[in-house]
């Protein structure tokens, strides 16, 4: 079985080609579940209507299922509450200059 | 592929990027036009070499990259398949077609039946290029800003082509003469305010904030600047149709610039809360764009008082007004480019491989160096033909078109050269 540190981790390499940093760094995953040999995650985008949503979503699915022990994955997409830039990671926002 | 909304909906990406291609191979056409003869931007308002520069600008450049992008926006972002692809291949076809002919003809100063066959076959390309688009609206299930401010473009788009097309047969078998010129500037707003002014209000709406990392603007306050554009619009209409009295005309002016400068207002509020601080090439020519709107809206202004000018600052200033609505266009659409066409060119070639192995980043299939580098050539080369056009000095018209000719090969080739990009997965 993954830990939730483990599904963090993973879920790292996953990078928003436009902005150039990981869905976890840009505070785009707001959950992490793990039970047993199934991970839920629970994620958003910083807009409604990204044309990057399937990709990313794909991405989340295939990074999570490569763990060992994991056979199935839940991400679900939610918009409540919106994303804003004070859910970055402080690098993020220093690299993007705020 | 990747099964998803936008991969399933989404046109042929060979579709949308030939469009991107044929713009950025005409325009710089436009510039050695005027390298050869720079009179049609010292003579007056509606020379046939003027003819045939605007028409390769709005045919060659603008429309084939806005109808491009409209191709992939439309079933991205509103979630709507393309009605036709074929289709989309024909209405491409018949506008560079037609607008050969066109080009040719203008430049010649040769209204025959040719002229009629050219500008018959370009706006049929655009109707149907309109046509494929709204056919597709037709299955919106959830109207935005932007998804309203696209539908109204076309119809806009739809009107523009049929008034050029009764001008130009006009041109060709005289039947309303004494009108033609109030309609050419009907003709000329319906494009360049209808049709681009809506295409870049929904455009920008979505997509400055999303490059930005800032808010979306406020939808109310965007359609009550939208409503402000268009029924300045209107009312400049009526006044040229002399349908209403002057007096209207100077009103429909303020309207339309209050209503620009609030959406623009809007726009700026909204980029001042971005979070990304960094301004890439691609924002600088949206800011230099709006840049380029304001000295326009002050022109429009001046237009308005026309008896204080005298008969040549009148054509001076008129020229230098339409330079700075289609600088502001083409500005826009260079910059809009530099953010999209990396982005598609990742969606096509790397989007398969997110979370099977790393892939490059957008910024990794684009040269935002060369680009830098290109940018300050856009605003000098701009800055010497407005300054040019105000001093109706040929040799500043030649200097500058020559530099914008380069500038413009040079964003040419890095662009095509990012969609032909090939790495070791291409095979």
């Amino acid at each position: 079985m993954a830990t939730v540190d483990e599904v963090r981790n993973a879920l790292r390499q996953v990078i928003d080609p436009e902005i150039g940093h990981n869905l976890v760094d840009l505070g785009l995953i707001y959950g992490i579940d793990v039970e047993d040999d199934r991970v839920g995650v629970t994620m958003t985008f910083s807009t409604p209507g990204c044309p990057m949503h399937d990709v990313l979503v794909t991405g989340v699915e295939r990074v999570v299922r490569a763990l060992p022990g994991v056979s199935k994955v839940d991400v679900r997409v939610v918009w409540d509450p919106p994303w804003h830039p004070g859910m970055m990671a402080d690098s993020v926002r220093k690299a993007l200059g705020r | 592929m990747i099964p998803g909304l936008a991969t399933q909906l989404a046109p042929p990406f060979r579709l949308v990027v030939t469009h991107f291609i044929a713009g950025l191979l005409l325009l710089p056409l436009v510039w050695a036009l005027l390298l050869v003869d720079p009179s049609p931007l010292t003579g007056g308002l509606f020379g046939n070499r003027l003819l045939a520069v605007v028409h390769v600008t709005a045919l060659g450049f603008i429309a084939p990259i806005v109808i491009g992008a409209l191709y992939q926006i439309v079933p991205v972002v509103l979630g709507v398949r393309l009605t036709s692809v074929t289709a989309g291949w024909a209405a491409l076809a018949l506008v560079l077609a037609g607008l050969a002919g066109m080009a040719a003809h203008f430049w010649m100063g040769r209204f025959s039946p040719g002229l009629a066959i050219a500008s018959t076959l370009a706006a049929t390309g655009l109707f149907l290029a309109a046509s494929n688009l709204i056919a597709s609206l037709r299955f919106v299930q959830s109207w935005s800003f932007g998804g309203v401010l696209i539908a109204v473009s076309l119809l806009f788009l739809l009107s523009a082509a049929g008034l050029g097309l009764a001008l130009a047969l006009n041109l060709v078998f005289p039947y309303f003469s004494s009108d033609h010129i109030s309609w050419l500037k009907v003709h000329a707003h319906l494009a360049l305010v209808g049709w681009l002014g809506s295409v870049v209000m929904g455009a920008t709406h979505k997509l400055i904030p999303m490059f930005t990392l800032g808010p979306e603007p406020p939808a109310k306050t965007s359609a009550g600047a939208a409503a402000l554009v268009f029924g300045g619009l209107f009312l400049l209409f009526a006044t040229w149709r002399g349908i209403a009295p002057p007096a209207f005309g100077s009103i429909g002016a303020v309207a339309l610039i209050a209503g620009a400068g609030t959406y623009s207002a809007l726009l700026v509020r909204s980029f001042a809360k971005r979070a990304r601080k960094e301004i890439d090439t691609g924002l600088r020519h949206v800011l230099a764009a709006g840049a380029a709107l304001l000295a326009a809206c002050f022109l429009a202004l001046a237009a308005v008082f026309p008896d204080f000018l005298g008969p040549l600052w009148v054509v001076r200033l008129s020229l230098a007004y339409g330079f700075l609505l289609f600088g502001t266009v083409v500005v826009l659409i260079i910059g809009m480019l530099y953010k999209i066409l990396p982005f598609l060119v990742w969606y096509h070639r790397y989007a398969d491989r997110v979370g099977l192995e790393p892939v490059p980043t957008t910024r990794d299939i684009f040269s935002e160096g060369t680009a830098r580098l290109l940018f300050p050539g856009h605003i000098t080369g701009g800055l010497v033909v407005l300054f040019g056009i105000l001093a109706g000095e040929p040799i500043l018209l030649r200097a500058g078109a020559l530099v914008l000719l380069v500038v413009n090969a040079g964003t040419a080739r890095l662009l095509i050269g990012t969609i032909a990009r090939r790495d070791d997965g291409d095979g």
